[in-house]
């Protein structure tokens, strides 16, 4: 009998080269991050004209600042889901607050950049410095993590909590105890790609946190990031050894993105596994 | 008793706070479009509501011309590159992991599509500028900054996210309907193109509506490819601007308080109107919203 599957083959060669393509980005970054690599980048500053400069302070502004703008966001921004979810009346402007915050779910970080700059920096006089850009990257957080997170939490089946509450649950009681448990992998598998997608966030940066360190670690210090290292030395860098310099820091931030992803993956596959076919149905 | 009326307080309270939390973003979300609103409209007063502002592309911020029109055209064709680049790489990888792939191959799959949904696009503007750019030099000749390197930067970009979408979409489409449709005689390419396609493509249009609104927003990546050129249009082997980048080399170059800092809004307001307008679309017919 003819089978007919010519497009699964044709969509199998695609597969291949569309991953080849991806990945040579990620080699090509390993080949030149670690020619010339050496640890005590990791614990030096950068130096803006003489070779040999390290990214320590771009390190820890990045964690820091990416922690932070997590411990708020990603709380409100879940208040803001499990209100969209189970606590919403059933009213039209409920459905048009969903729309814009899709909507602004996708807002160029550009943007969140030039209204922090307006609205921070000038009107009231904050530095470009690590409170500036953990704002920014506050703001370019909330929408996504208030979506997702409503997207998750609709995920549960219905009569999980229809079943707590006819047990005589209360609403919140169902929300902790029964919603936020059955949900928990997908939110650590969504933390876990947000920390990422802040990590990497470099436009929303330049004019908010700048591309500066200061000599200690402060709120109003300088806060360059390693993404924003990452493309000032590749584009304006001045140092001889700008293109190590680049492809190392660019390596490191790889390397954390990546990390973070697929830790919190292991992370919501452990919880999943331990459970079994457990209260989440989404396996 | 007591218990229940301190379950009850408790209740109230975190409505409350939930209900505070959703306000403030919602009030967060008010406030972002006010200040672009007022600046904007500022600038259109100040320039006497213009229509040249938009359409023209006469950019001399020294001379004092202020168009944007070759920024909106340039946006419209980078992201018009890139979607055209990705698409058939994307829909490819998602029929594959959907329908093609072992188990294993699947879930690998999936895995590494996230990890790469994750690079951070500086990262592809770096590729960009090591391969892509010298790339298009040897062959094309010119400059090599171009739209069309930008447009093939956000392609590699995007495709990770439009594959890991779509993919999903399609993985959405009932076992039973592929039994029905192969059990009534199809072939698996008749099953693939004339069912499991067609039904999943409103769920497509909102992945590719996605990726649109993602290459559209872009900034760093294009920004390191796309070589800055303001004046003229240059091909699509030449270098352009688009809004996102202008706004990024035009912060500097026009602080505020600069009597046309305001264009920085109105810039910013013509990018969130298109997205919107995408937003709009890729609701359109989709129950969940």
């Amino acid at each position: 009998m003819k089978r007919g599957r010519r497009w699964y083959a044709v969509s199998a060669g695609i597969t291949v080269v569309a991953l080849a393509i991806v990945l040579w980005v990620l080699l090509l970054l390993a080949k030149d991050g670690l020619a010339g690599w050496h640890w005590s980048r990791l614990t030096r500053f950068p130096r803006e004209l003489r070779s040999g400069g390290g990214i320590a302070p771009e390190l820890v502004n990045t964690v820091s600042m990416v922690m932070l703008a997590e411990c708020f966001s990603a709380p409100v921004g879940m208040a803001v889901a499990v209100w969209l979810t189970d606590y919403a009346p059933p009213a039209a402007w409920v459905g048009w607050l969903k729309r814009v915050l899709i909507g602004f779910q996708s807002i160029p970080a550009i943007v969140v950049g030039l209204i922090v700059y307006q609205t921070l920096v000038d009107g009231l006089g904050w530095p470009l410095s690590v409170g500036s850009g953990t704002i920014a990257l506050a703001v370019l957080n909330l929408p996504a993590v208030a979506v997702l997170g409503a997207t998750v939490l609709s995920e549960v089946p219905g009569r999980l909590r229809e079943g707590s509450l006819a047990l005589g649950a209360t609403r919140i009681q169902t929300v902790w105890r029964l919603m936020l448990p059955a949900a928990l992998p997908a939110l650590i598998d969504q933390l876990g790609y947000s920390w990422a997608r802040l990590a990497g966030e470099t436009a929303a940066l330049i004019f908010t946190a700048g591309i500066n360190v200061g000599p200690r670690w402060g709120w109003f210090q300088p806060g360059e990031t390693l993404a924003v290292h990452f493309w000032y030395v590749r584009t304006e860098g001045a140092m001889p050894d700008w293109r190590m310099v680049a492809a190392a820091t660019g390596l490191v931030l790889v390397t954390i993105t990546a990390g973070a992803v697929l830790g919190a993956k292991l992370w919501a596959a452990r919880i999943l596994a331990k459970r079994g076919v457990g209260v989440s149905e989404r396996g | 008793m007591e218990r229940q009326a301190l379950n009850g307080w408790i209740e109230r309270w975190q409505a409350r706070l939930l209900w505070a939390a959703t306000l403030l973003v919602a009030m967060l979300v008010l406030a972002i479009t006010l200040v672009l609103a007022v600046g904007a409209t500022r600038f259109l007063q100040s320039r006497g509501w213009r229509l040249g502002v938009l359409l023209g592309a006469n950019w001399n911020p020294l001379a004092g011309h202020f168009e944007i029109g070759l920024f909106i055209v340039d946006t419209i064709i980078v992201t018009a590159l890139a979607m055209a680049m990705t698409l058939p790489f994307g829909l490819g990888v998602a029929v594959f992991g959907a329908y093609v792939a072992s188990s294993w191959e699947r879930t690998a799959l999936r895995w590494l599509l996230t990890v790469l949904a994750a690079v951070p696009s500086v990262a592809m503007g770096w590729w960009g500028l090591a391969v892509v750019v010298p790339g298009l030099r040897r062959i094309g000749g010119g400059p090599g900054f171009s739209l069309l390197a930008a447009g093939a930067v956000l392609a590699v970009m995007l495709l990770p996210t439009f594959g890991l979408l779509a993919l999903e979409v399609l993985d959405k489409v009932p076992e039973d309907w592929h039994q029905a449709s192969l059990a009534l005689g199809a072939s698996e390419d008749q099953n693939l193109l004339q069912m499991a396609l067609r039904v999943s493509l409103p769920g497509l249009k909102t992945a590719f509506l996605t990726a649109v609104a993602r290459a559209m927003g872009e900034t760093v990546a294009v920004q390191m490819v796309i070589g800055g050129a303001v004046y003229g249009f240059h091909g699509m082997l030449g270098p352009g601007a688009t809004l996102t980048t202008q706004i990024l080399t035009d912060m500097a170059i026009l602080p505020l308080g600069h009597p046309a800092h305001g264009v920085l809004d109105l810039m910013a307001v013509i990018l969130l109107a298109g997205l919107t307008l995408l937003t709009i679309w890729a609701q359109r017919g989709d129950e969940r919203p």
